[in-house]
This record gives C-alpha cells, structure tokens and sequence, in this order.
C-alpha cells in the first residue's frame, strides 16, 4: 500500500513538474519548386547547410525532378566535398539521363577527383547534345588536356573561344587551358 | 673562364630543369566550368539575384505562418506575430522552424523520460525485468 502511494505520488510530483508533451504534427507549407527556390536563395546568401537541406527536401519531394539533385551536388562542388557532388549528379542522371548540365557538371567534379578518363567520357556526352555551349566545351578541353589528348584538346579549346564572351570569365579558363598546353 | 661567367652554374640549370618537368607532368585539375544552379524556372542563380531575395522573404513568411498555426495559433495571432518580425527574425525562425518544439532532440528526451520513469517504477516496486 506504501508503496502504491509512494508510486502515485513520484508520478504525480514528476507530471506536475514537467508539462504534458503535446503532440504537434507539422506540414510542409512548401512545393518542391519552392523548397528548390528557396535552396537557391540560400546558396547564394552562403548559407550552405540551409540550402542543402532544402534541396534535399524538394527532391524528396518530387522523385522525379532531377534540378534539386544538381543544386545539391552545385553545393557539395562548392565546399569541395568532391565525392558527395559526385553522388548528386549521378542520382539526377537517373532521373535525367539526358541532362547536358548535369552531365558537365559530373565531368567538372571527376575532373577535381582525378577520374580523368570518366570526366572525359561525360564531357563527350555533354558536348554532343550541346556542341556549341563553350563552357561544355570548355570542360570537355580540360578532360581531353588531362588525358593526353592534347591536340585534340587545343581544337576544343578554340571552338569554345568562338562561342564565348569577350571579356568573359570563362574566357580566361579557355586561354588557361590553352596557356598549360603551351606548356605540354 | 669567361664562359663560365655567363652561364649560370649546373646545378641551377638541373634544378630549373627538373622544376619544370614536374610542374609539366603535374595533372591540370584546374579550371573546367560549373554550371550554377537553377531557380525552378531555369533561370541561373546569377541573373536573379535580385528577385531571389524576394522570393526568399515571401517563402520564409509562408514557412513561419504554417509553423505558427501549427502549434495552434489562430490566424489573427499568426498575423500578429508575423508582422511583428523584422527581416532577420523572419529568417532565423524560417531556419529553426524545424527545431522549435524539440524537433528529433525532442523525442530523445521524450523517450529517456518515459524510460526513467518505468526504471523508476520498477525499482520502487521491487520488480526485475530479465531478458532471456
């Protein structure tokens, strides 16, 4: 009987201490196009863990939408976490295989791993589909430039300065590319 | 003896030279390009930076407001509270909105509560669980 009440009493004093959790079901107010938006704006504020986890929540959202995943692996490329960004572009594959972006984008962080042959095999596909987008080509010319093709590589990189900008930044990674096989 | 004078000496010469065979062999991981990501209208990050942070407020709001309503607020107080928000409370509450209420630390110290009080329980009452 002590005892009883002893029990009743310890529950009553540890109830009334703490209050009663309260159940709280949480909606998402948000689409997956928005989550996606939202993503981007982090990710241009620098806030990258935020932007991460925003873009995993849109492509959780919408399996079959593959630009959450890009931006996902945009976000690893940026803090160098090479292999997660590697991880990304090879899940929006699957969603998109025919993704030309993300297909450059793949091939650019192969490039960072050192995976020159699979960089180059990706910027090919990437190059085919958009054979005048000069910063494909210009990606396609560094794969070639690191797997020895370098003929081949400075007739990229040439074709990718008739398409870029005058003054472009993109320009100076062409004529770096050119300037490295000078030095070949 | 003049000759001399004018060439540098060998070893330097060997030392330029095999500084530049190894910075030519190193690989040229250098400077491909990376195409930045996309609003979901396609649009590239860069040529809307203006109008993201637009968009960036007005889902924030909607973030918040839902949360508010969510732990039971009317819609008048949820207007309340929301235009009391400056910019940067807006966004510090949008980036916890999955914290507030304990989020998963919450149902960690729910459970270790209900564990300590069955543990809690059973020592009063004598009793033993054995796992067999």
């Amino acid at each position: 009987m002590k005892k009883t009440i002893f029990i009743l009493f310890a529950l009553w004093v540890i109830l009334s201490a703490c209050s009663i959790p309260r159940i709280v079901v949480l909606s998402d107010p948000l689409t997956a196009q928005e989550h996606n938006d939202l993503g981007v704006s982090y990710e241009l504020m620098g806030e990258k863990e935020l932007a991460l986890k925003e873009y995993e929540l849109a492509f959780k959202q919408d399996r079959n939408w593959d630009q959450p995943l890009i931006n996902h692996g945009n976000v690893h490329a940026g803090q160098e976490n090479w292999n997660l960004a590697e991880q990304s572009y090879q899940n929006a594959l699957k969603r998109n295989p025919d993704n030309p972006e993300t297909m450059n984008n793949l091939a650019y962080v192969l490039i960072k791993q050192e995976k020159y042959q699979e960089a180059l095999n990706w910027s090919i596909k990437a190059v085919e589909i958009e054979p005048e987008n000069p910063a494909f080509l210009n990606t396609h010319g560094w794969a070639l430039l690191n797997t020895d093709h370098w003929d081949m590589a400075e007739e990229t990189f040439l074709f990718a300065l008739e398409f870029s900008q005058e003054g472009s930044p993109l320009r100076d990674r062409i004529n770096e590319g050119l300037n490295q096989l000078e030095m070949k | 003896m003049e000759l001399k004078r004018i060439l540098p000496d060998r070893r330097i010469c060997r030392f330029v030279l095999v500084f530049y065979l190894f910075v030519a062999l190193l690989p040229s991981t250098g400077e491909a390009s990376l195409i930045e990501s996309r609003l979901s209208t396609g649009e590239q990050m860069s040529e809307r930076a203006e109008k993201i942070e637009s968009v960036r407020k007005a889902l924030e709001h909607k973030v918040v407001a839902q949360r508010l309503a969510d732990y039971g607020l009317t819609q008048e107080e949820v207007m309340a509270r929301m235009n009391a928000l400056d910019d940067q409370q807006l966004h510090q509450l949008a980036s916890l909105s999955d914290e507030i209420g304990g989020g998963s630390t919450g149902l960690v110290i729910g459970v270790l509560v209900v564990v300590l009080l069955v543990i809690l329980i059973l020592m009063v009452s004598e009793k033993r669980i054995v796992i067999q």
